[in-house]
């Protein structure tokens, strides 16, 4: 039944699909406005660098993201833009993910639609403007 | 630089001070904080920083037009928005109008982007025209930040407040207490920050109360001392002003009564005995045990203002509203009408684990918004209780309410349960006030063979003529007190008057020889 409900949800961001997708647009509802460094956030979301470039772009791409252009320093100005245009699909998900079971069944749903999807799957992590990262990130 | 110690006319004006908005705070400080101070505010766990800080921002992007950013480390922003909601503050409407950012971020990251040129917390707070910066928990920045080049806390600290100044911010940043211990900022709140705020946890016997002072704050004058705040749900922090502070000038000015306008009292007889009445602006003290009949005295003299459509207010801690109506009722005197009239006030504070800052705090928004002409507090005994009569707290309270009744002209009465049960060795006991008090009446009870009849003496009024009589009072069913003649008419029940004794508040009456007066003591002081 809750896998059902997380499908339903991830049906309207089909952009989501790793979990570290997820995870971090959490942290990014949670933290609308951040100023970090890329090592800083790979160490609170427990992801490799990589990965988290990837979801990075995933969430940039989506518009749910913006991020701030370079500087001098390694860290970056993230801010969550997304819930006030895009209330209806992503306040069910973010409410299911709020609970521990809804935040597996998500995840759950996530593997299967990589499953499914094989090639879109492998299009991530795909750190297309890795060149965009400061050395030292 | 303290009102204490140097009298600074300054006016403080909106475009030189950013007003906190906090209840009670930009008194204490004397019409706010003066623009691109950095302020520090120190305290343990729990003592209220991160509310202050983010009310100070609130406050500021919501009352002034003032946006403002908030920096936080640890405590993630959803947080900070859920919390600041259960005080009444709207951060995410705000965070939706632009006005607010709160931003989340490293300690080392927020240090190297204040030294920076082109830093992007500085772009953000001047892309939003943000006045106001809250950083909450600036210990680790000060340690260095942990990024392998630490600095001295002094020169750390120099470099952050340089960079809050280089965009004209006016900022608050929170400190926790346990720093102090490690002796670092000290230096910092004598030399580098430009106004420091100390919060405390205090124990009070068992109870704990919080307390604010104002430990430093350059370019204006403040209140100094420990004051009283609380936190409170729905509205944020209210700050009370401790009653022991310098009085405003204009409660000096008001200090004397008007010796042309008089209240009556409306007990019938007595106003007789007082030479019509008490002054607007005197102090008034009923001294006497517990069921003399003070509290039945108060209730006609709050029914009488009623009467005669005078803002009437009385200040309970002995018993609580129903029960003073109900007490009314039980002598004729409908109080429920005066007040759904809106002639009359009842205020009742419980008196366990009293927070003097806060109930005196509250007693002045009560007389500054119904202006009363007249004021029964029943009863100073229980303050005493309460707060202790040794010591200066009491003292300083009482002080500081007979000020605030003159500054307003208020006709004030105050209950006082004297605890001798037959005559009295001292009008008011332990308190030692009697000085400060205008008027004075004894209420006693007499025994007179085998019989306790109700004496009242007028043992003190200022600047009136007294004459130092005991006049037998009784009160009756539904009619509440009145005062006898002194000379009983023919037809009264066998009972000789109190005109026939003499010694009656001695505890030693005697009858007098028939036709013999004792001699009359006039003179008023």
């Amino acid at each position: 039944m809750m896998s059902e409900g997380a499908e339903d949800v991830l049906a309207r961001l089909p952009y989501l699909r790793h979990r570290c997708d997820l995870d971090l647009l959490v942290f990014f509802h949670r933290h609308r406005r951040v100023l970090l460094t890329i090592e800083r956030l790979v160490a609170l979301m427990g992801y490799d660098r990589e990965q988290i470039a990837a979801s990075l772009e995933t969430l940039i791409a989506a518009n749910v993201v913006t991020r701030t252009q370079h500087q001098t320093t390694g860290a970056r100005m993230y801010a969550f833009e997304a819930l006030d245009n895009d209330n209806d699909s992503l306040a069910p998900l973010l409410r299911t993910a709020s609970a521990r079971a809804g935040w597996l069944a998500i995840n759950r749903a996530l593997e299967g639609r990589r499953v499914k999807e094989p090639d879109r799957a492998s299009r991530s992590p795909v750190p297309q403007q890795h060149d965009d990262i400061p050395n030292g990130e | 630089m303290a009102n204490e110690t140097k009298a600074v006319n300054l006016m403080p004006t909106p475009d030189k001070f950013a007003l906190t908005g906090i209840s009670g705070l930009d008194s204490i400080l004397e019409g706010g904080i003066p623009r691109s101070n950095v302020t520090l505010v120190e305290g343990a766990i729990g003592t209220g920083k991160t509310t202050m800080g983010v009310e100070f921002v609130y406050r500021g992007a919501s009352e002034f037009d003032e946006p403002g950013i908030i920096v936080v480390f640890e405590v993630s922003p959803e947080k900070v928005v859920r919390d600041a909601a259960q005080l009444g503050w709207d951060l995410a409407a705000l965070e939706r109008q632009g006005r607010v950012k709160i931003i989340y971020t490293t300690r080392q990251v927020f240090r190297q982007e204040l030294q920076q040129a082109d830093s992007l917390l500085l772009q953000e707070a001047a892309k939003m025209g943000a006045a106001r910066i809250f950083v909450d928990g600036v210990v680790g920045l000060i340690d260095g930040g942990g990024d392998g080049k630490e600095q001295e806390p002094r020169e750390a600290f120099h470099v952050l407040v340089e960079g809050l100044q280089r965009d004209r911010l006016t900022a608050m940043l929170a400190v926790e207490a346990t720093a102090l211990n490690q002796g670092r900022l000290p230096v910092l709140e004598e030399s580098i920050a430009d106004t420091v705020i100390r919060l405390r946890m205090e124990e009070v016997q068992r109870a704990t109360i919080r307390s604010i002072e104002i430990i430093k704050s350059r370019g204006h004058s403040y209140h100094m001392g420990r004051h009283s705040f609380c936190i409170v749900t729905g509205r944020g922090i209210e700050v009370y002003r401790r009653v022991q502070a310098p009085r405003a000038a204009s409660r000096d000015r008001a200090a004397a009564f008007d010796p042309s306008s008089r209240v009556t009292t409306g007990v019938p007889g007595l106003d007789e005995v007082v030479n019509g009445g008490y002054f607007l602006g005197s102090t008034t003290v009923v001294a006497g045990i517990s069921g003399v009949g003070k509290s039945v005295m108060a209730l006609q003299y709050m029914a009488e203002g009623a009467r005669l459509g005078e803002p009437s207010l009385m200040l309970t801690l002995d018993e609580q509203v129903p029960q003073v109506l109900r007490n009314a009722k039980s002598i004729g005197i409908d109080l429920q009408t005066h007040i759904d009239r809106g002639v009359v006030q009842l205020y009742y504070d419980p008196p366990q684990e009293i927070e003097v800052d806060r109930h005196f705090h509250n007693i002045e928004q009560i007389v500054k918004e119904f202006r009363p002409r007249r004021a029964v507090l029943d009863s100073i005994s229980t303050y005493g209780s309460s707060l202790g009569t040794q010591g200066r707290l009491f003292r300083d309270f009482f002080h500081a309410l007979v000020a605030l009744m003159k500054e307003y002209q208020v006709a004030a009465v105050y209950n006082h349960e004297n605890p001798e049960m037959l005559g009295m060795s001292s009008m008011m006991g332990a308190f030692g006030m009697s000085s400060l008090v205008d008027n004075i009446i004894l209420m006693n009870w007499i025994e007179l063979g085998d019989t306790f009849r109700l004496g009242l003496t007028v043992a003190k009024m200022r600047a009136n003529p007294t004459v130092r009589k005991t006049h037998e009072c009784e009160i009756t069913d539904g009619q509440g007190m009145r005062v006898l003649p002194r000379h009983l008419p023919l037809a009264a029940p066998a009972m000789a008057p109190f005109s026939s004794f003499g010694g009656l508040i001695s505890r030693a009456p005697e009858r007098l020889a028939h036709g013999t007066e004792p001699g009359e003591v006039t003179g008023g002081q």
